[in-house]
């Protein structure tokens, strides 16, 4: 589904990304780890043009990204953000389908009666018609993933989604992110929620200073980790 | 881009070419305020030069039209052709007389020195070393300016102002024209003019540089009425009634004088009609201006697309941010619009609103800046196109966060429309100067006109913040 060949991004004289090279295939879900400043969240959105890499090609659907076709292929690919990024000005319902009716994908009346549909399955039916600043971190972060699962994307894009919120709000972030994982979605996370990691993904990418240090199965990775740097970074965060 | 210029040419059409063919007109430019020669009186322009230039006008078979702009600018309107001569007592002196051509003279005027009654300045020995007051730019500006080297010398806009000074002590005394003077002291009693003449001059009209065959013709007319004496008539008929004296009868007739009497009144109503037109159609024009230069640079930036249209924007709002706005009005209407019979008022509210514009374009980019970097990225993982981003999401949220700021800048705006005056337009300054012309009385019609713009500006803030209440819906508190 991806192919990304050497990859790189620099900000200024900095290097963020290394020659990066990877596949993803249909239905694998990536979490990708590593120490804060290591390139993650770069590579996250360099994968949805977010940012515009320095070097290198990022083929989707065997087309090119960046180039004119590749703005079609954009609407199936989700992205999910740290900050929630739920538009302000907009209710809840409003968020759920302005893009679904904007891209023509649905008329009004089918989009809304979607987006009721999934706010029922959170428990969040009576909140539709609230702006999101009377919502909770976690609300606001479950109603961005409806948001983006309601363009039906092929793929979903996760960058760190639980960092900005309090610890008890984690779990009912995580718990969506699993449910959407059962409906067979293409998954990339970038995440410090090991257990996460270990329960959902199907291989785990270790980053460390722009390039990919480690990949493997949960099993491999958590269990046999071989490089001194991912026992380093796992060790630290097993103190936490 | 080739459709809006197109849509600009046809507005530009229908404004210039719908005022009808009548009689051809024959404008004269003046700055009413200078009794007998020229002021208001119910509500048009009369005096000694009017009646004169009715006399020319009857002779060309022209129907006779009044200007009314500041002094300072007389000479631009004639030089531009925006009128066919200046007639506003205007001394004839060599350096004018490079700018534009002069009649004959057609009076003689006798310039005097008014001073407070009891005051130390017996006559004209007195004076050297003095507070002077005069008007800028007159002949008796430059006489005192040559012949008084140790006085203190105050230069005012308006004579009016000058008046004021010597009311007030600020300056001892003021050379003027004669026949004003007297008008002045007949409704200041505290004032007098000192026995004696200080000095001659010679006032002409003034027509374009080369246009030999008006001259001759206003000169044809002029040299008729001196021989029949008739000049000496109109100032007689244009010299006004005393006022009455004792102070509860001036406190009562200065009420009366400005709003009452020959229905002064409507001045400040026509004045208050403009400034609000004036301002709330440069606001509109202002906002859409200033909406799509911030778009464009945005746009620009985002994109990387139209750089050049962007870099227009960018010198555009360089450009007005950094000049006076006066200075666009004069440019506008002595430059761009110099043979365009487009009206005064619509290059007031274009004046405006381009100067407006720029101001505008900043404010809703910081609007733009002020909508958080996340809210366009999930609008682009969203795949919402530019437009609509911009429409539903980023735009709404801008105008929420900047609308203060553009309640302040319409409050500006409103007060900026009073240079109008400037170029003829009768906004509230220029309706307050016009009664404060008749009546002798400069600040009285100030307050009025200061009040007027309090009772504006407070009707457009409660109106701003009620809208902005009704917008921060979804902002928690």
């Amino acid at each position: 589904m991806y192919k990304i060949r050497h990859l790189s991004k620099s900000f200024g004289k900095t290097k963020v990304l290394k020659d990066l090279n990877l596949d993803i295939e249909k239905e694998e879900r990536i979490v990708i780890i590593g120490p804060s400043g290591s390139g993650k969240s770069t590579f996250l959105r360099c994968l949805n043009t977010l940012e515009k890499p320095t070097k290198g090609k990022i083929f989707y659907e065997n087309t090119d990204l960046f180039s004119k076709k590749g703005k079609e292929k954009l609407k199936k690919i989700g992205m999910v953000f740290q900050s929630f990024n739920l538009f302000e000005n907009l209710t809840v319902l409003e968020n759920l389908t302005i893009a679904p009716i904007q891209n023509k994908r649905l008329t009004k009346q089918e989009a809304e009666k979607q987006a009721r549909e999934l706010l029922e399955k959170i428990h969040l039916k009576e909140k539709e018609n609230v702006y999101p600043s009377a919502l909770s971190g976690g609300q606001k972060q479950r109603v961005a993933i409806l948001r983006s699962l309601l363009m039906k994307p092929e793929i979903m894009l996760f960058d760190e989604p639980t960092s900005a919120l309090d610890a008890e709000m984690i779990d009912e972030v995580l718990n969506l992110m699993k449910e959407v994982a059962k409906e067979h979605m293409t998954m990339v996370v970038v995440t410090h929620e090991l257990s996460f990691a270990k329960e959902v993904a199907t291989r785990i990418l270790f980053m460390d200073e722009g390039a990919i240090i480690e990949e493997g199965t949960p099993e491999e990775l958590f269990n046999h980790p071989k490089t001194e740097r991912l026992k380093a970074f796992l060790g630290k965060i097993g103190r936490l | 881009m080739k459709k809006i210029g197109f849509l600009f040419l046809c507005v530009l059409a229908l404004l210039t070419g719908c005022e009808k063919e009548k009689k051809e007109e024959l404008i004269m430019v003046t700055e009413a305020g200078f009794a007998p020669y020229e002021y208001y009186e119910n509500g048009e322009i009369v005096g000694v030069d009017v009646a004169i230039g009715e006399e020319i006008a009857k002779a060309l078979n022209k129907e006779l039209v009044v200007k009314d702009v500041a002094f300072d600018f007389i000479i631009n309107e004639v030089q531009s052709g925006k009128a066919d001569f200046g007639a506003a007592g205007m001394s004839i002196t060599e350096e004018r007389q490079k700018e534009v051509d002069f009649t004959v003279e057609y009076t003689v005027s006798n310039q005097v020195v008014i001073v407070k009654k009891g005051s130390n300045i017996k006559d004209f020995s007195d004076i050297s070393d003095q507070t002077i007051a005069v008007q800028l730019g007159t002949v008796a500006d430059s006489y005192v300016q040559e012949n008084y080297p140790n006085a203190k010398i105050v230069e005012h806009k308006k004579y009016l102002s000058a008046v004021e000074d010597v009311k007030s002590g600020k300056a001892d005394l003021l050379v003027m024209d004669k026949l004003p003077a007297e008008e002045i002291v007949k409704q200041n009693t505290q004032l007098k003019i000192l026995d004696g003449v200080l000095f001659q001059d010679r006032y002409g009209m003034i027509v374009k540089k080369g246009n030999k065959k008006l001259l001759n013709q206003i000169n044809a007319v002029l040299e008729d009425l001196m021989e029949q004496g008739k000049i000496e008539d109109f100032v007689l008929q244009y010299s006004k009634e005393e006022a009455p004296t004792g102070f509860f009868a001036q406190i009562s007739n200065k009420f009366y004088q400005t709003f009452i009497y020959q229905d002064r009144y409507l001045y400040f109503l026509e004045g208050l009609k403009s400034t609000v037109i004036m301002a709330l159609a440069a606001a509109v024009l202002g906002f859409v201006l200033g909406t799509i230069v911030a778009l464009i640079r945005d746009f620009s930036e985002s994109t990387g697309k139209i750089k050049i249209l962007k870099k227009i924007c960018d010198i555009y709002v360089y450009v007005i941010r950094g000049t006076p706005t006066l200075l666009q009005l004069m440019i506008l209407y002595y430059v761009i619009f110099r043979t365009s019979s487009i009206s005064v008022f619509f290059v007031g509210i274009l004046t405006f609103g381009i100067n407006s514009g720029a101001y505008v374009a900043e404010i809703i980019r910081a609007g733009f800046d002020a909508v958080g970097k996340g809210q366009r990225e999930a609008a682009k993982t969203l795949s919402l196109s530019y437009p609509k981003m911009m429409r539903y999401i980023i735009f709404p949220q801008a105008i929420q966060k900047v609308f203060p700021t553009l309640g302040n800048e319409a409050i500006t705006l409103l007060k900026e429309t009073s240079i109008a005056g400037y170029i003829g337009i009768v906004e509230l300054i220029k309706a307050s100067d016009i009664v404060s012309s008749s009546t002798y009385d400069y600040f009285f019609p100030l307050i009025v006109s200061a009040i007027l713009y309090l009772l504006l500006t407070f009707l457009l803030s409660k109106g701003m913040h009620f809208i902005e209440r009704r917008m921060e819906k979804y902002v928690q508190n």
